[in-house]
């Protein structure tokens, strides 16, 4: 069981939300010398 | 005030609001242009959030419910898969290099770019008579979820309120083009947002908790609060990826990218439309938690949003979710609107029988176009065919399937041939009709086949047949390696 009594295969989308959130964050970093315009 | 009265003053408020913005954004469209992209020069708040808005429906907040009442918490994976896949790999993939390479080559449109890309007049034609068909069909399908929620959470007949929101939509759109349709879309967002979260704040507050209500499934059936749980891996994993890596292929979308106004803001653009994305969620933990208190819905399951709204929200706050209702039915339809007049004027007609049209007279059939595209939804609507949502999955599907491949391999491997594009087109929207009219064999959707066999049909015939000149592919790719961009001239 993972946290709220959540097994861990269900509460993984939950990871997976807020890694989307941190890898949005992280790409609008790194990619800041890449523009074209 | 009493119940009805405050639900029609807040609708009313919002609708005029709307109508405010048409009329406000009319005034600055001067050229085809403008209608179609807002004249490139839309900032990321407005673009990322008027994404969401298009991307999410009335449709997938009630149907969205639903699935969570019959299938529980394992269906927040869908949203996670709209999130990581529709949101914001959709702007990192797909963002830049459409922006960038639409500027190139002086595309206005989603067919406009997979012609010039390959020169392929006819890539335009087919994608254009796909864009325009299917996504009527796409769009009678929206309306229908708009005058289901006016009747479910308002008690308007279904007609009037077909009727109310086609008018408001055409109007708008009609105006103001492109630019109504991205800043009516941005405060649909909010709106949105405000509904589905004032809806999940009282319904947990008044269900216990999270884990209470995840202890309440699971005293139900712990296949409730698993995954996949009743509905199986092939089910939830099939549908989370069509509903997320369909919007890769669907013009209304993809021309957030064509409109932005650079490559710069759209790293903003990135973290807003992740974030806001992330409201997709919610549907699915209100439909469980509904689970939880209506245990007799499992008959008609997209009754448990209407009746979970009615049960724990105040008359004002209820008005509210049912505007964010009609707002997320509303924004889907503008942008479906806006592009299917853009496919039938300037891909069609212009460029198709090369009718030289002057800006002024295209914005003009543009505007006639969108209001005689928005009238054949309304007449269809307002008696629809009884398979209304098989319809809408079949035209996304053929969409999706259509233009994905030649799109996404357009942007990526330089060998993509003109030939490649064409067949990967024709090929990928044939097996998805098919696999559909079969009655989808296995239990698969037509649009997994589909992009299935468009992927090799793309990569074989690129192979054996003749590359496009060297000079053509290295315009559209060397200016990636740093240096500026013309902006968009429209020389498509």
């Amino acid at each position: 069981m993972g946290p709220l009594n959540t097994p861990w295969s269900t509460f993984a989308a939950w990871i997976v939300i807020g890694s989307s959130i941190l890898l949005s964050i992280v790409w609008a970093l790194v990619s800041k010398g890449a523009d074209d315009e | 005030m009493s119940e009805p009265v405050t639900y029609i003053v807040v609708l009313a408020l919002y609708l005029l609001l709307l109508v405010i913005v048409g009329v406000l954004t009319s005034r600055r469209m001067k050229s085809a242009e403008d209608f179609y992209v807002g004249g490139r020069n839309v900032g990321p708040w407005v673009t990322s959030l008027s994404y969401v808005a298009a991307y999410f429906s009335s449709v997938v907040i009630i149907g969205g419910g639903g699935f969570g009442y019959l299938y529980g918490m394992g269906t927040i994976w869908i949203a996670a898969a709209n999130v990581l896949i529709g949101c914001t790999l959709a702007w990192i993939v797909l963002g830049r290099r459409v922006r960038l390479f639409t500027a190139r080559l002086g595309a206005l449109t989603i067919p406009g770019f997979l012609a010039e890309r390959f020169r392929a007049p006819s890539a335009r034609i087919l994608a254009a008579w796909v864009i325009a068909l299917f996504l009527i069909i796409y769009n009678v399908a929206i309306l229908k979820g708009m005058g289901n929620a006016f009747e479910g959470l308002m008690g308007i007949p279904y007609s009037a309120g077909v009727l109310l929101s086609a008018a408001v939509i055409v109007l708008y759109v009609a105006l103001g083009g492109y630019l109504a349709v991205v800043w009516t879309g941005f405060f649909q967002a909010w709106v949105m947002g405000a509904g589905l979260i004032l809806l999940t704040v009282a319904a947990l507050h008044q269900s216990g908790g999270l884990e209470a209500v995840t202890l309440s499934l699971n005293s139900i059936d712990p296949g409730l609060v698993s995954t996949p749980g009743a509905w199986g891996w092939a089910g939830l994993a099939s549908f989370a990826l069509i509903t997320s890596l369909g919007v890769w292929g669907m013009p209304q979308m993809l021309a957030r990218f064509v409109s932005i106004r650079s490559t710069k803001v759209m790293r903003l653009g990135t973290v807003i439309v992740t974030v806001g994305g992330a409201m997709a969620v919610l549907p699915y933990i209100n439909g469980a938690i509904a689970r939880t208190r209506y245990p007799g819905l499992i008959a008609n399951p997209d009754l448990a949003i209407p009746t979970l709204t009615k049960d724990v929200l105040p008359p004002w706050a209820a008005a509210v979710f049912l505007a964010g209702v009609i707002a997320a039915g509303m924004s889907t339809f503008a942008a479906i609107l806006i592009t299917t007049s853009s496919a039938v004027v300037r891909d069609f007609v212009q460029k198709g029988l090369r009718r030289p049209l002057s800006e002024r007279r295209a914005v003009r059939y543009s505007r006639l176009v969108s209001v005689a595209v928005g009238l054949i939804s309304l007449a269809i609507a307002l008696r629809p065919p009884a398979l209304v949502l098989v319809l809408m999955a079949f035209a996304s599907a053929a969409v999706a399937s259509t233009c994905l491949w030649p799109l996404l391999l357009g942007l990526y491997w330089r060998r993509t041939t003109r030939a490649g594009a064409l067949a990967s087109m024709g090929v990928g929207l044939a097996t998805t009709l098919i696999w559909e009219a079969l009655g989808q064999p296995y239990g698969l959707q037509g649009f997994l086949p589909g992009i299935g066999v468009g992927l090799i049909a793309v990569l074989v015939v690129s192979l054996v047949t003749r590359r496009l000149p060297t000079e053509h592919v290295e315009r559209i790719w060397h200016e990636s390696a740093g240096s500026r961009v013309r902006s968009a001239g429209s020389s498509e």
